[in-house]
C-alpha cells in the first residue's frame, strides 16, 4: 500500500518474488507426495513469467502507436492467430475448413468489435490502442472457443449421423430440414460456456477483468458497467461466429444436388 | 424367370431406367483412383415387378441403390424416371394425397421420362425412395416417427392417416398398441416395420430396399417381406428393387434377378 487516497497497491518485482514463493510451496507438497508434478510446475511458472512480461514489452510498444494502419496490422494479425487456433482444433479437418474459420471469426469479430468501439464506447480516433486492442482480444478469445467448439461438433455430426441424415434425405428432407437437429447442437454446444458464465457471474464468480479494474482503484459501479458490456459483446459475437461457422460447414457438406458428401 | 404364378395387372412398362452407370469413391472426385465403386450398369425396373439384387458384400450394391434414389454423386450414366403418360390413378389408401404434376419440377421436353441430373432432388426421392437396412428412429413413439416426414417442406400437403397404419399392423397380425410405444422400447423387428411404415404412406413409385430383413428374426422378416409384396401389388404404377441375401422367400419372388460381382451388374433371370 502506498496509503494514497486510492488505495492503490503497486505491485513492485519483490512482491511478485514474494508470491512465487507460494510455487516453491506446492512444488515442496508435490515433491514430498511424490505427485511429479514438480517439473510442470516449475515449467508452468517460468511460463507465466515469461510470456507475461513479453507481452507487457509488446502492449507498451502497440499502446505507442499513433497510426491506424499500425493499429489495423495488429488487429488483422489477431484474428489470424485466432483463427489458426480456433481452426487447430477441429479434429477431422478437411479441405475449406480454415477459410471457413476464418470469415466466421473475422466477421464476428471484427464487426462487434466495430459496434463496440464506434458505437457504444465512441472512442475517437477509434484506432487508440488502448482501447481497440484490448477489446478485440477479449471478443476473439471467446469467438475462437465458441467457433471451435461448434465447428468441432458439427463435423463429427456429419461423419457419425450419416445415416440419419440420409434417412431424412430419402424421406425426401431438404439438407436444411436433414441436418437442422445437428446445425441447432453444434450451436447450442458453442454457446454454452458463453452462456454459463453469464448466468453465474457475480454470483459464483467475479470476473478477472472486473476484479482488475476494481484492484487497480477503479470506481466499481463503472467496473460493473465495463463488465455487463463486454459480456453482451462477448455473447454477441460468439453467437454471430457460431452461426456463420455452422452455415459454412453445411455449404461444405452438401453437393448443387442436394447430396451429402464427406469434403476431402 | 423365376415365377409365372402372378399377372401384372397392366402392361409392364419402365418405371426406372439407369443407362451406363458409373459411380467411384467420393473422395477421389478430384484425383480419379483406378477404384470403381460401379462399373458401367445398365438395367430397368418395370411396373408390378420385383426386381432381385444380390452379390457379396462390398460388391456395389449399396452404392448403387444409394446413386438410384439421389443420394449419391454419380460419376457418369444417367437414371430416368418414367411417371408414365397414362398413369392409372389408383385408389389406394386416404394418405394418398393427388401427386402435383411433375411438370413444374422438371427442365426437361420430355413429360413422361424425367432424368435424374435435371430433376429436383426432394422430388426425385419423394418418388425413388431408399429404405435402408438399419432403421433410423428420432426420439418419441412410433407415432412421432411416422408423423415424422409431415414435418418436412415436401409432405406439408399431405395428411397423416392414423387408420391406414392400423391397417397394415392388422394384416400382418399386430397390434394398434406398437404406435404408442417409444422407439426405444421397439424391438429391431417393429423399428424396421416402423421404419418401412414411414416410407410406404408417403407413397413412393420405386421403391429400393437394401437388407431390410437381414437383421432380423424369421417371422418378422416374413411379416415385413409380406408388407413389401403386398405394397407392390396394391397399386400398378409400383415397381421394387430388392437387396438381399434371402434366396428362400424372396429370390422365388422375383420377376428379375441381378447380380453384382465387383461392380459390374448382370441380369442373370434372363439365362
Amino acid at each position: 500500500m502506498d496509503g494514497s487516497s486510492q488505495m492503490q497497491a503497486l505491485l513492485t518485482y519483490t512482491d511478485v518474488a514474494l508470491a512465487s514463493s507460494l510455487i516453491l510451496v506446492v512444488m515442496a507438497i508435490s515433491w514430498r507426495l511424490r505427485l511429479r508434478l514438480t517439473g510442470t510446475l516449475l515449467m508452468a511458472a517460468c511460463r507465466t513469467v515469461l510470456q507475461l512480461s513479453f507481452i507487457g514489452l509488446i502492449l507498451a510498444w502497440v499502446f505507442a502507436r499513433e497510426q491506424w494502419y499500425e493499429v489495423l496490422t495488429i488487429l488483422t494479425i489477431m484474428t489470424l492467430i485466432a483463427s489458426a487456433a480456433a481452426k487447430n482444433r477441429v479434429k477431422r479437418a478437411y479441405k475449406g475448413l480454415w477459410t471457413d474459420t476464418l470469415i466466421a471469426v473475422a466477421i464476428s469479430a471484427l464487426s462487434v468489435t466495430a459496434v463496440a468501439i464506434v458505437l457504444i464506447l465512441r472512442i475517437d480516433p477509434w484506432y487508440t490502442p488502448q482501447f481497440v486492442i484490448p477489446i478485440l482480444g477479449l471478443i476473439l478469445g471467446n469467438s475462437l472457443t465458441a467457433i471451435s467448439l461448434t465447428s468441432s461438433q458439427l463435423v463429427n455430426a456429419f461423419y457419425e449421423q450419416r445415416t440419419r441424415i440420409e434417412m431424412l434425405l430419402s424421406l425426401s428432407a431438404t439438407p436444411f430440414e436433414a441436418v437442422h437437429t445437428s446445425i441447432r447442437a453444434a450451436i447450442v454446444n458453442g454457446m454454452t460456456p458463453t452462456l454459463n458464465s453469464m448466468l453465474v457471474v457475480g454470483i459464483v464468480s467475479l470476473p478477472g477483468m472486473m476484479t482488475g479494474q476494481i484492484l487497480a482503484g477503479a470506481d466499481p459501479t463503472q467496473a460493473v458497467r465495463y463488465q455487463i458490456v463486454t459480456m453482451f459483446l462477448i455473447c454477441a459475437s460468439s453467437t454471430l461466429g457460431c452461426t456463420i461457422s455452422a452455415l459454412l460447414i453445411y455449404r461444405r457438406f452438401f453437393n448443387d444436388k442436394q447430396q451429402l458428401i464427406l469434403p476431402p | 424367370m423365376t415365377k409365372t404364378d402372378r399377372q401384372p395387372l397392366v402392361c409392364q412398362s419402365p418405371m426406372l431406367t439407369f443407362d451406363r452407370l458409373s459411380i467411384t469413391p467420393q473422395l477421389s472426385e478430384r484425383q480419379p483412383s483406378p477404384k470403381i465403386l460401379v462399373n458401367n450398369a445398365s438395367g430397368q425396373l418395370h411396373s408390378g415387378q420385383l426386381t432381385v439384387l444380390t452379390g457379396a458384400s462390398g460388391s456395389g450394391k449399396s452404392v448403387l441403390l444409394k446413386a438410384l434414389a439421389g443420394l449419391s454423386p454419380i460419376h457418369s450414366g444417367e437414371v430416368y424416371y418414367d411417371s408414365g403418360a397414362d398413369r392409372i390413378q389408383h385408389t389406394g389408401h386416404a394418405a394418398h394425397a393427388p401427386h402435383p404434376t411433375p411438370s413444374p419440377y422438371l427442365r426437361t421436353h420430355s413429360p413422361t421420362r424425367q432424368p435424374l441430373s435435371s430433376t429436383t432432388p426432394t422430388h426425385w426421392r419423394a418418388k425413388v425412395a431408399l429404405l435402408a437396412q438399419h432403421p433410423i428412429l428420432i426420439e418419441g413413439s412410433a407415432l412421432d416417427n411416422l408423423k415424422l416426414p409431415y414435418r418436412l417442406q415436401a409432405h406439408q400437403k399431405q395428411r397423416f392417416d392414423i387408420s391406414w397404419h392400423q391397417q397394415q399392423l392388422a394384416r400382418l397380425g399386430r397390434d394398434a398398441s406398437l404406435l404408442t410405444q417409444t422407439a426405444a422400447q421397439l424391438s429391431g423387428g417393429e423399428r424396421q416395420l416402423i421404419n418401412t411404415l414411414r416410407l410406404l404412406q408417403l407413397d413412393p413409385c420405386v421403391l429400393l430396399l437394401d437388407e431390410p430383413t437381414a437383421a432380423l428374426d424369421g417371422d418378422t422378416a416374413q411379416q415385413l417381406i409380406a408388407l413389401l409384396l403386398y405394397w407392390l401389388h396394391e397399386s400398378p404404377q409400383r415397381t421394387l428393387l430388392w437387396v438381399t441375401h434371402d434366396t428362400r422367400s424372396i429370390l422365388p419372388q422375383a420377376d428379375q434377378h441381378w447380380q453384382m460381382r465387383a461392380g459390374v451388374l448382370t441380369n442373370i433371370s434372363d439365362e
